[in-house]
């Protein structure tokens, strides 16, 4: 993951490349890259069609889940179960 | 209650795929709560009130949760329980503002391991040779299988959620607290204890499995995955 190449200024910085992309593709759709770097790699996103396919792959799977896996609703008695012990208690 | 003797099987994947690592040291998975307890100066009204507005609120989504975890309705009822009546007790490690739901989710976490190890009773066995297998063929095969969005349109809620429970413990568990609940890396990695990398590489291999599992299942049920099926939709329901 470690690049030992110090050569890399900021004139470089914006030539991200396709492999740094896609490792990092899950991060950026979890929110978990920061800001500035987030843009660099959607801006190489935008233009590179393989890149960007796999984003969307990435992106719609993540949807999917999301709206497939709706939460559950727990029992009316648990509620009440839970209320009344914890009023019992002091 | 000591399993005769497992052989070394320490290479591999053991650790990632199986058990929580957190469950072969011998930990009190509440210590935790009592680490962090501090004095209250709430009178018990107060923490009532809280408790009402910041804890149950959360409590579908805990259930959800533990219902994916053990896929049995009592199990799911008793964890949220005893996760909420533990979270009472130790109101006191509760810090005021910060993420309580985070917070519920790691005592129900903890919970659960601590009960499925009393009872050395493994839930959700189904499928993980599949998983398994999926995981060692999926290496470092670059986008191995066709997960475009229409391969998985037709499925249904129970079918991903029938998939998801049947992945590995670790991997759903990070699966649902990222994509379904939106806990960052940080939260994550404190709700299952484990350095954020690890929670980082879990969801990716999670991810992929759940992935082949689902594309796998939709070609079974015959949902098209070929290229072509531009026009007849399954708009149905
Ligand atoms: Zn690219």
């Amino acid at each position: 993951m470690e690049q030992k190449d110090n050569t890399k200024n900021e004139k470089q910085i914006n030539e991200v490349d396709c492999d740094e992309v896609i490792r990092k593709l899950n991060m950026i759709l979890d929110g978990e890259v920061a800001k500035e770097e987030e843009n660099q790699l959607l801006h190489h996103i935008d233009d590179c069609n393989n890149c960007l396919e796999q984003y969307h792959i990435e992106k719609s799977f993540k949807e999917l889940l999301k709206s497939k896996l709706q939460n559950l609703n727990v029992s009316v008695s648990l509620i009440q179960t839970i209320k009344d012990r914890i009023k019992g208690k002091s | 209650m000591k399993q005769k003797k497992t052989p070394d099987i320490k290479e591999n994947t053991t650790e990632e795929t199986q058990t929580y690592s957190h469950e072969e040291k011998n930990e009190n998975p509440d210590a935790f709560l009592e680490e962090e307890l501090k004095p209250i100066t709430l009178t018990k009204e107060e923490i009532d009130i809280i408790f009402e507005k910041e804890m149950l609120p959360h409590i579908n989504a805990l259930y959800t949760f533990a219902f994916r975890l053990t896929n049995n309705e009592d199990d799911a009822n008793d964890l949220v329980q005893e996760t909420y009546l533990k979270a009472y007790r130790f109101f006191g490690s509760y810090e005021q503002g910060t993420n309580a739901k985070a917070w519920l989710y790691r005592i129900l976490k903890n919970s659960f391991i601590n009960n499925y190890r009393k009872q050395s009773k493994e839930p959700n066995k189904i499928d993980y040779e599949e998983a398994e297998t999926i995981f060692h063929s999926e290496k470092n095969n670059y986008n191995p299988i066709d997960s475009r969005d229409k391969v998985f349109k037709g499925l249904l809620g129970d079918e991903v959620s029938n998939a998801l429970m049947a992945l590995p413990l670790d991997f759903k568990t990070v699966i649902m607290l990222c994509d379904i609940e939106g806990f960052t890396y940080e939260e994550i990695a404190k709700i299952v204890d484990t350095p954020i990398g690890t929670v980082r590489s879990r969801l990716h291999r999670g991810r992929k499995m759940l992935k082949e599992m689902l594309a796998k299942y939709a070609a079974s049920l015959g949902y098209d995955t070929s290229e072509e099926t531009q026009n007849s939709e399954q708009e149905q329901d």
